[in-house]
């Protein structure tokens, strides 16, 4: 099987294919990175194709100072945080669609709550919203963590802890 | 709500597989309708900045330099004196009927400069 700088490298001479190889290989993790927050598969996937389309063109520019997966993957979590900023927004102007507690059944319960969840997660700082949306939804190590954004191991399980804890106060109520 | 609970409930979710093949496609056909789209974008940008320096290029020169594109310089008939006129209509009639070959008396009122003087009576422009 061929490493992802090769395929890169074929994409960069003009291989489509190799391009192709490259989407297939990451497609599943991407769009379910994507899948974890949103509401719907199509919104998944939309956020998947825009992805794969700044991909499409930064790919030609790759100069290989990292691995592909790391650069992909710190593209997801730029663009999650575009999206749960927007999306928070979005979410307080239809307040009023709450669910009422005494007639909701628990599937449309738990989504109503994972909204709440990620609207909360979308107010916390930077940092944490980073960490806190990669340990959600690949479970990724804190040491590929603290290497996607540069900082130490420590710093990178202080911040979740910091994460943690303000969303309980956050959805105390 | 449990904060401990819902994190593990979302990270054990089981996500609904994706057609690959369609998903490609897709993402091309999005691609290529994106990079038109941008480049109309463009071309209608550069093609209204040409338009726009052309304007105001027009109008700059239309307000401050009219004589670029409009020139007056037929003599205003006041400037011949009923005398002259008189003179000049005569020694016209005089030359023309005595002369053999009207060619080489056309000529002539050339040299003397009397072309402008008949062409601004006439309202024609004659240099």
């Amino acid at each position: 099987m061929r490493t992802d700088n090769e395929l890169i490298k074929d994409f960069q001479e003009g291989s489509e294919e190799a391009f192709n190889d490259l989407v297939n290989r990451y497609l599943s993790s991407t769009y379910g990175f994507f899948r974890k927050f949103t509401d719907s598969s199509e919104e998944a996937e939309d956020l998947a194709q825009n992805i794969f389309i700044k991909m499409y063109k930064a790919l030609k520019k790759f100069r290989f100072e990292s691995e592909f997966k790391t650069y992909l993957y710190r593209a997801n979590v730029n663009m999650s945080n575009t999206y749960l900023r927007r999306t928070k927004w979005k979410n307080m102007l239809h307040l009023d669609q709450a669910p009422e507690p005494s007639f909701i059944d628990h599937s449309v319960e738990d989504a109503w709550m994972k909204k709440e969840l990620w609207d909360a997660i979308a107010s916390l700082p930077k940092r944490q919203r980073k960490v806190i949306t990669m340990r959600l939804t690949e479970k990724t190590p804190y040491k590929e963590i603290a290497n996607i954004l540069g900082v130490s191991e420590n710093s990178a399980k202080v911040s979740y802890h910091h994460a943690v804890t303000s969303l309980k106060e956050k959805l105390k109520n | 709500m449990n904060i401990e609970e819902q994190i593990k409930k979302i990270q054990n979710e089981n996500i609904d597989e994706i057609d690959s093949k369609k998903f490609i496609k897709n993402l091309h056909h999005q691609r290529i309708s994106n990079d038109a789209r941008i480049a109309r974008l463009i071309n209608g940008a550069a093609s209204f900045c040409i338009l726009a320096i052309f304007s105001i290029l027009t109008v700059n020169q239309l307000a401050y330099e009219p004589e670029f594109y409009t020139v007056s310089d037929l003599k205003p008939y006041e400037e011949m004196d009923a005398e002259t006129e008189s003179y000049v209509f005569d020694l016209a009639d005089y030359l023309i009927s005595s002369s053999d070959d009207i060619w080489e008396t056309l000529h002539f009122f050339d040299e003397i400069n009397f072309n402008n003087l008949i062409a601004s009576n006439y309202g024609d422009v004659n240099e």
